[in-house]
């Protein structure tokens, strides 16, 4: 996994590139903590992403509730074509933000 | 689906995957081991191991599990990855290269190297048992290295015995993974995926009461719950066997349709924590009305014990099904996809079916010429314009279809860091490769065949041309020697050069040895390229001895003659004591060229456009052309000629007008004397049909618009014999050149 971080008036844009699964998850880990207490408002930007695990959704979500349980903001973005139909497969559409090209498939 | 068909992707894969991991191995061993080259490392063997697995394959599984076991030694920082340790995984590598190759051969197991296997595996269960002998949590495996991961899930199939049923034609399936699951290679939205193969996928909802906070989470320790809606023909087992290969400990409830309330009152109970949570996604997938979750919560509080479950059913060893296989196969390759199947983003073709595309595309190639030809003698301007927009939707089909068979030429490069390495290893000689412009594409076909003759050059270089340190620091040069790989594009071809800054050749050995074999009279005075050139003459090796790398019959020769069956060229430049540089210089494409149409006596020549330097008049004072050849003088230098009017003794009368047109190849320029020049064509190439027998410098035919056949010409060779053969002592012929 890759992120590039962009930092502006107090929020962090961090973009996630690569992959997000089982083999960096771990690594992710630490560096989404690290960004997590760094800043009150945090966006991740995941146009560059092309592999999403179970792995990775969980921890997203458990980023989520981090966020959540301290009133931080969290804003997942821009998920792309591959990223959102996986989280369309897993019934997790809702936890993206914001998205250019919102992804349509047959819905359940 | 066919078992032999998913054999041969896991081959495919497999061979894939030990590429990247050997690429991985040779930068860690440049470079050092980082972090992330140990996890691509482990990533390989366990996506092998997870492969292999589900076709039974339980050496190579114990094999894998071995690498992955001491793998997670250095991820956990227990052992320090050493040089050492990667020699160990570069021959690890190899034995798995083995028995991929065993497997495609149907070898039996026992038969593949089985002595190497055990000590490989005594070295790899070394390095784990140097590590802390506590399995960190979350360790993603244990430290016995022949252990199968468990396979088998405990599957309930709950159908209630009490309460009205469930209005509900679907099926319900309720998955806990046991807390390994991902890290035995087994994701979830996968198996979910594959659902949809036979039958849709309603809903799904995760359920996350069991994840914790980030800070505390072993993020691959599986968290979340599954709860899906499945509605499908097909029977019960399908659904199981769908499952079969999550990991023991997983808990997998299926509820089939109709059932009675109680089986998700069970489903609730299971999870008393969060069973009211459990009810609301129940009913937000779909699985129970708002009244129905009502009616079982109340039932619940009126009996707090459960009924025993009715069909509680243990799935027993069993052989799994393809589909479940291709299903694991197709989750270990790429990123799950939508529920509407298992859908790739690569298609995979028989190059058959690729050839015949562009053969066809060829023949439309030329009656789309036709076409504008015959709207053009009409003058029929409205067909004109409708056919220029075609013309250009069939040239871009053309480039499209070329493209198809277009592959980077770093596909045979990757052969080689690997190569070197042992090879200079075995030499005792230090190698830096160095490789530029893998990306630069050729025909498929002309990758394949380029392999051998390139494999032959490097093992030349390291064998005879790079010395060993010592020598090499006596010279003033640095101790290590570089072997450069360079592919590029020019004037229509792709050059790949390969050079090294060994010793260069010796120009007095090899005429002393080409003496000795009788290849040079002894009194014949030969120039430098001409001396180069003899190491090119079959039979022709200067190696005193016959070392396991090079000097084995197979010589220079058959290089060359590999690289001009694809219609290319071999140059060789070597300065002694700098080093040399092999040159293969080859066409783009072996099918269709852009073409420039010149005529002579009404016979129709095509020559590749991208060696079309110019046109030119001939000048009448250079119709004096001796034989069928002669030196022109353009704008002051000297231009060698061929006439190919005398060349393929075409019949006379010869016009008042000729031109010249320049092509080039490579470096070098002849002037072609033509009769008429018709302009640019774009051309199909056909072989040669044998009838014609070989005429020099001709490489196919075509056939125009008109129906009329017209000769390819073989600009390398008709430039070699115009330059070579130049020697007649002519006036220069004085031309007035337009370019």
């Amino acid at each position: 996994m890759r992120i590039t971080v962009a930092m502006a008036r107090g929020r962090i844009r961090a973009r996630l590139s690569e992959s997000l699964d089982i083999s960096s998850v771990e690594e992710a880990k630490d560096k989404l903590l690290q960004l997590s207490n760094s800043s009150n408002s945090l966006e991740l930007n995941l146009s560059g992403m092309e592999r999403l695990d179970t792995a990775g959704i969980q921890l997203l979500l458990a980023l989520r509730r981090r966020r959540e349980n301290r009133n931080q903001t969290l804003r997942i973005s821009h998920p792309s074509g591959e990223v959102a139909k996986i989280l369309f497969r897993a019934g997790l559409s809702r936890i993206v933000d914001e998205a250019v090209v919102s992804h349509r498939e047959e819905s359940p | 689906m066919d078992l032999d068909i998913l054999r041969s992707e896991l081959i495919l894969e497999s061979r894939e995957l030990l590429a990247e991991m050997e690429t991985a191995l040779l930068k860690m061993e440049r470079e050092g081991p980082t972090r992330e080259h140990i996890d691509a490392l482990f990533r390989v063997a366990h996506t092998i191991k997870g492969s292999v697995g589900i076709f039974g394959l339980d050496h190579i599984v114990a094999f894998t599990h071995a690498m992955e076991t001491a793998l997670d030694a250095f991820r956990n920082g227990s052992v320090p990855c050493t040089g050492e340790h990667l020699g160990l995984f570069l021959e690890c590598a190899d034995h798995l290269e083995r028995l991929i190759e065993g497997l495609e051969r149907n070898t039996p197991p026992e038969e593949i190297a089985h002595d190497v296997q055990t000590a490989l595996e005594a070295r790899l269960l070394r390095i784990s048992k140097t590590s802390d002998p506590e399995p960190r949590r979350g360790a993603s495996s244990s430290n016995v290295p022949a252990e199968r991961p468990p396979l088998r899930p405990e599957i309930e199939i709950l159908e209630g015995r009490a309460g009205p049923e469930v209005d509900n034609q679907a099926w319900h399936i309720s998955l806990r993974p046991s807390p390994d699951l991902l890290r035995h290679g087994v994701d979830p939205l996968a198996l979910i995926s594959y659902l949809s193969e036979f039958g849709k996928v309603l809903a799904v909802e995760v359920v996350d009461d069991r994840l914790p906070d980030l800070e505390e989470m072993d993020p691959t320790e599986a968290y979340l719950g599954f709860e899906i809606r499945f509605s499908t023909e097909a029977d019960r087992s399908r659904i199981v066997d769908a499952f079969s290969f999550v990991s023991k400990g997983s808990r997998l409830r299926i509820l089939p349709p109709r059932a009675r309330i109680d089986a998700y009152l069970e489903l609730m109970d299971s999870a008393p924590h969060s069973s009211k949570r459990l009810g609301e996604i129940l009913v937000e997938v779909g699985a129970l009305t708002e009244q129905e979750l009502e009616k079982a919560l109340a039932m619940q509080k009126a009996a707090p014990s459960p009924p025993p479950p009715l069909g509680k059913i243990l799935v027993g060893e069993q052989i799994v099904p393809p589909e479940v296989v291709a299903a694991a196969l197709d989750h270990q390759k790429r990123p799950p996809h939508s529920p509407g199947g298992l859908r790739s983003t690569l298609v995979k073709v028989d190059s058959a079916k690729l050839d015949s595309l562009i053969d066809l595309v060829g023949e439309l190639v030329i009656s789309s010429a036709a076409a504008h030809l015959a709207a053009r003698s009409e003058g029929a301007k409205a067909s004109l314009e409708a056919l220029a927009q075609m013309v250009q939707l069939v040239e871009e089909i053309r480039d499209c279809s070329l493209g198809l068979r277009m592959v980077a030429v770093g596909e045979v490069f990757q052969r080689f860091p690997r190569m070197v390495r042992d090879l200079a290893k075995d030499l005792g000689k230090s190698v830096r490769l160095e490789i530029t412009g893998a990306e630069t594409e050729l025909d498929k076909s002309m990758v394949d065949r380029l392999a051998d003759p390139l494999t032959h050059i490097v093992r030349n270089a390291l064998d005879h041309a790079l010395e060993p340190p010592s020598a090499r620091a006596s010279q003033g040069k640095p101790e290590e020697g570089t072997l450069g790989f360079h592919a590029y594009h020019q004037t229509g071809s792709i050059v790949i050069e390969v050079r090294d800054d060994g010793a260069g050749i010796d120009r007095k050995r090899v005429l002393a040895r080409a003496r000795e074999r009788g290849l040079v009279q002894p009194d014949q005075i030969l120039s430098d390229s001409q001396i180069l050139d003899l190491i090119f003459q079959p039979g022709f090796s200067t190696a005193n001895t016959v070392s396991n790398l090079s000097g084995r019959g197979v010589g220079m020769d058959v290089v060359r003659k590999t690289i001009e069956g694809m219609r290319g060229t071999i140059e060789l430049e070597s300065t002694l004591g700098a080093g040399t540089t092999i040159r293969l210089r080859l066409p783009l494409t072996l099918a269709i060229i852009d073409g420039f149409l010149v005529s002579v006596a009404s016979r129709s020549f095509v020559v590749p456009l991208d060696m079309v330097v110019e046109c030119a008049d001939l000048d009448r004072s250079a119709a004096a052309l001796d034989g069928s050849r002669a030196l022109a003088d353009l704008r002051g230098h000297p231009l060698p000629l061929l006439d190919l009017r005398r060349l393929y003794s075409l019949p006379d009368p010869t016009p008042a007008r000729r031109n010249i047109l320049v092509v080039e190849y490579g470096s070098r320029r002849a002037g072609l004397v033509v009769d008429r020049l018709v302009g640019e064509f774009q051309t199909v190439i056909k072989a040669l049909p044998t009838a014609f027998g070989d005429p020099p410098g001709v490489g196919g035919t075509t056939i125009l618009g008109t129906g009329e056949v017209a000769l390819i010409l073989d600009i390398a060779t008709l430039v070699q014999m115009a330059s070579t053969r130049t020697s007649s002592g002519l006036e220069p012929a004085s031309t007035g050149g337009r370019a």
